[in-house]
């Protein structure tokens, strides 16, 4: 028992430049398997949700819309394609669901850039505290 | 390294707008012409045509141009105006559209609005489009953006060169109307 775990240790002293090099491997491997899930899941939520084609009108549908009185068509919000904003762009005939799940992939674009948003602030205001303690230094 | 998220969150960012971005255009356009449509349908309940278009068996609606509008109109088909069935038309010569009751000019083209608006001449057709300043032109219907919103205005001098009379209730509802005595 002794000679097995005298030969691991052995093993394990001879081939560390081999896990040095593969751990800091692994760990970035898994860290990227699980934020590609993350992000996987999220697109694939919003697939699911939205590219589905009964998120679009149905003949039925069509049908019903086309049938409907002139003051009531008048009434109903359209999305126009100059309108390049989602958010702005409401949609007729949407269930409550699916304005839901339209709104949540909304978010989570809007999150986005916020988010470089906050690291292009963060740069630029530690780029001045740089350069006033430069400018103080000199002074 | 962090390129290399960066690069992950970036196409990420890109699937995922573009996931989101193309059912809506999909959705819009399908929203838009049944509308559209449905505009079209209740015009024919507040138009009265001359008499000579009694002769025909079949409300013919007829489109140029905007092939998704097709979607909607197609749900006409076969709908009744008074107690002629409707038929869609599509892609028709210019010598056949004077047998249009309705005609929807889906052209961007300001010279292709006046030489299909100079084919239907007098005749008794109306003229619906959704182009700009379409009235303007001689149109007899226009469709405009009322905010979010689809709105319409007319202009009654080539409809009653035609002999096409529209009813009050209709006129309400325009946003302008044009040529009114």
């Amino acid at each position: 028992m002794r000679k097995i775990v005298n030969l691991l240790k052995q093993t394990i002293v001879e081939q560390l430049w081999l896990i040095a090099l593969l751990t800091p491997l692994v760990v970035l491997a898994i860290l990227g398997v699980i934020t590609y899930t993350k992000h996987k899941s999220a697109v694939f939520n919003v697939e699911k949700r939205i590219l589905v084609s009964d998120v679009q009108l149905s003949r039925s549908e069509i049908a019903k819309m086309v049938t409907k009185p002139l003051n009531e068509l008048m009434s109903i919000k359209v999305y126009f394609d100059d309108q390049s904003s989602l958010d702005n762009a409401l949609i007729a005939s949407l269930s409550d669901q699916e304005i839901i799940h339209r709104d949540s992939a909304g978010a989570i674009l809007q999150n986005l850039p916020r988010r470089n948003r906050v690291a292009m602030l963060t740069y630029v205001s530690s780029r001045r505290i740089k350069k006033n303690q430069t400018v103080a230094g000199l002074g | 390294m962090f390129g290399k998220f960066k690069l992950l969150r970036m196409a990420c960012a890109v699937a995922l707008s573009f996931c989101i971005c193309s059912p809506v255009v999909v959705l819009a356009a399908t929203t838009e012409s049944a509308v559209k449509a449905g505009f079209i349908y209740n015009f024919s309940k507040f138009i009265e045509w001359p008499a000579s278009t009694k002769l025909y068996t079949k409300f013919n609606i007829c489109i140029v141009g905007d092939s998704r509008l097709e979607d909607g109109l197609d749900a006409l088909e076969g709908k009744m105006v008074g107690n002629k069935p409707i038929s869609v038309h599509k892609k028709i010569s210019k010598d056949s559209l004077k047998n249009c009751q309705i005609l929807f000019i889906a052209e961007d083209g300001d010279q292709e609005t006046y030489a299909l608006l100079h084919a239907t001449g007098n005749a008794p057709v109306v003229t619906v489009s959704d182009s700009p300043e379409f009235i303007l032109k001689g149109g007899m219907i226009g469709l405009i953006r009322n905010g979010s919103r689809v709105g319409f205005e007319v202009n009654l001098t080539p409809a009653n060169a035609a002999d096409i009379h529209f009813r009050a209730q209709l006129l309400k509802l325009a946003k302008n109307v044009r040529g009114l005595k």
